[in-house]
Order: structure tokens, then sequence, then C-alpha cells
């Protein structure tokens, strides 16, 4: 997916809503680790959508222009006091490391252990299929830090997931 | 970074697809040599698949679509119409008040007039009366004037008889006001008496 590539076809907010509302839950999910939170992001994301709708110039797809606001939205969240994220509870994590505890964490709470930063990129990736260039672009980084963070994350997963 | 880092990044990049066609054969060949270096290939494409997988099993109930669009655009048309209709209201009021107000004004404003109008005839009716008087107060002191200089010529005739008897005055008939009463009630209240020619002297009216 071209994420430069001008998409002609601009969608009502209904249809959008209708077509996008999963993946922004997924993306939001995916960066405050938290289904409540991301439940609440989704609906602030298409408000904030709605009312920013005029000023949608059409240079880049709606589908970003959603991603690009959710973004900006779980951020701020999550940089707000009282913010409730779902990080797996570290002392199951160190005794399973200490004692050879043998604990079976699934790949949803081995998620839970990445930053939000490492989960976003990879769920950029691996779901939406976003080339490191655009996930730069998006995230506002270089493609060499996309790389190596996207290595860092599998990395962490691997060792969690042993 | 180490070397095996820098192995497992490349390893990392070509699961991804970005890894440059140019290196690619010589990843497959440090691969080949090293068996550390396959294990990390497999689980790295295991995470890829179970975390697409993830992803995709999230489930996320969009329905019913909320209607997030009326509750954050509603508000600002709900609100523009009540400020205007509360600003038309109050518009209507005044109006209201405006044409009240003015009404009873017109009403005070024709009974002035008609005041005004009465107050004007009672003012020409006084002015008439009081050119009335003036000029029966003109009378009055001519003819007192010429009374007295009748008396004047009398006494002077008495003693030129003496001398003269020829010469003889002729008597003008003087008739007298029958009552100079009369007359003083009629300077008094002019509005009510009706002056007539006969009270003047000499049945002569000086001015008709």
């Amino acid at each position: 997916m071209n994420i430069l590539k001008l998409k002609k076809e601009i969608l009502p907010l209904t249809e959008l809503y209708e077509k996008f509302s999963k993946d922004i839950f997924r993306y939001s999910l995916s960066i405050l680790k938290n289904e409540d939170e991301a439940k609440d992001a989704v609906q602030e994301v298409f408000v904030k959508y709605a009312e920013s709708e005029s000023s949608f110039k059409g240079d880049c797809s709606q589908k970003t222009w959603l991603l690009v606001i959710t973004r900006n939205y779980c951020y701020n969240r999550i940089s707000n006091k009282g913010f409730n994220s779902g990080s797996i509870d570290s002392e199951v994590l160190r005794r399973s490391y200490e004692n050879n505890f043998e604990v079976v964490i699934s790949l949803k709470d081995a998620l839970k252990t990445l930053t939000s930063e490492q989960n976003e990129l990879l769920y950029l990736l691996e779901y939406e299929g976003y080339s490191y260039k655009e996930i730069a672009e998006l995230t506002a980084q270089t493609i060499e830090n996309v790389k190596i963070k996207i290595y860092r994350a599998r990395k962490k997963l691997r060792e969690i997931l042993k | 970074m180490t070397k095996v880092e820098d192995l497992e990044i490349k390893i990392s990049e070509y699961i991804d697809g970005e890894l440059p066609e140019n290196e690619i054969q010589e990843l497959f060949s440090l691969l080949a040599e090293n068996q550390k270096a396959r294990k990390v290939f497999e689980d790295f494409l295991k995470l890829k698949k179970n975390v697409s997988h993830f992803y995709s099993n999230i489930d996320f109930n969009s329905n019913p679509i909320p209607d997030f669009r009326e509750k954050h655009t509603k508000p600002k048309y709900k609100s523009l119409f009540y400020y205007s209709a509360a600003a038309s209201i109050v518009f209507a009021v005044l109006l209201l008040w405006r044409f009240s107000v003015s009404g009873s004004m017109n009403a005070q404003y024709s009974e002035l007039q008609k005041e005004h109008i009465k107050l004007q005839e009672n003012y020409t009716t006084l002015l008439e009366e009081k050119i009335e008087l003036i000029k029966l107060n003109n009378l009055v002191a001519q003819k007192l004037s010429e009374s007295n200089s009748q008396v004047m010529n009398s006494k002077n005739s008495s003693k030129s008889d003496k001398k003269t008897k020829s010469k003889t005055i002729p008597k003008k008939t003087i008739n007298k006001p029958k009552s100079s009463g009369k007359m003083l009630a009629s300077l008094r209240n002019v509005s009510t008496v009706e002056i007539t020619k006969s009270d003047f002297l000499g049945g002569q009216v000086i001015g008709n």
C-alpha cells in the first residue's frame, strides 16, 4: 500500500465507520493495550474526523488520515494522568525467569510487555501490511529507526514466548 | 551492534520483504552455515504470522453505528436554532412594545392638539376683547378730552360774552351718556356687556 497514493473516492462518515472502525480499534489497542480505552478511542477518533472533515485535503487516503488521528489521540491519552494501560503482571514474568516457573504466556500477554511504540510498529507492519517507508512517514521517524525497533520488538517477543 | 545482531536484523528485514536484493544471497549463505541464525529465522517468521493472526481475530462490535456526528454537530445547529428563536421573540416583543407606546403617544398627541386648538381659540377671543377694550379706552379718553376742552371754551366764552354778545358759539347738542356707571361697568365687564352706539357722546362713535 502506498501511503502517498491519492484516493479519489471520499467515503461518507457512516461508510467510513463501517469500513474502518475495526482497524481503528485494533490500532488503538496496539498502542493503548487496553480494550476499554481502545473502544473510547474509536469514538473519539471518528468525532475528531467529523470535526476536521472540512480540512481534509485529500493528499492521503481517508484511512491514513484516520490512522494519524488515532495515533495522535492514543499518545495524548497515554501522556494524560490516570491512564490505565493493560500491562502484564511483571511479577509473573520475573518468577518465570528466575525459577524456571512454567508460565503459559499467551501472545496477547507477550504483546503487552512491549512498549506502545513497538506494538504500534508490529501492528502497522504485520496487520496493515505497510512498508518500512510508509511506517516511517506515518510515525515521523527514519526508516533505519523503524527497522531497528521492529527487530527489537520481535527479539523481545521471542525471548518471552520461548 | 554485534555481528549476531546485524545478522538478525537482516533476517527481520528479509521476512518483511525489505532486504535489498544484492544482500539476499549473502544472507542465505550465512543461514546455511549458522543453525542458530536459522532458528531465529524460523521464530521470526512464526511471530510474523501469529501477530498478524492475532490482530485479525480481534473483534470489535461496530453495530449500531453511534450518533457521534449528531452528538457533536447537532448541538451546533440546535444552539443556533435556539439563539435565533430567542432573538426573534425578543425582537417581536420590542416591536409590539414600540407600537403600543407609539399608539398611546399618538392618542396623547391628538389630545394635546385639541387642547392647543381650544387654547388658541380662547386666546383669539381674549385678544379680540382686548382690542375692543383698547378702542373703548381710547374713545373714552378722547371724549373726556373733548369735554374738558368744551368746559374750558365755555368759561372763556362767558368772559368774552360781556364784550361781544353777538358772537355765539353754536351749541352742539351733546347726548350725555345715559349713565356713566353703565360705562364703568362695561369697562369692568367687557366680555359680558354689549356696547352700543347710543352709549357714546353725540351719537357719534369715532371709528365707526
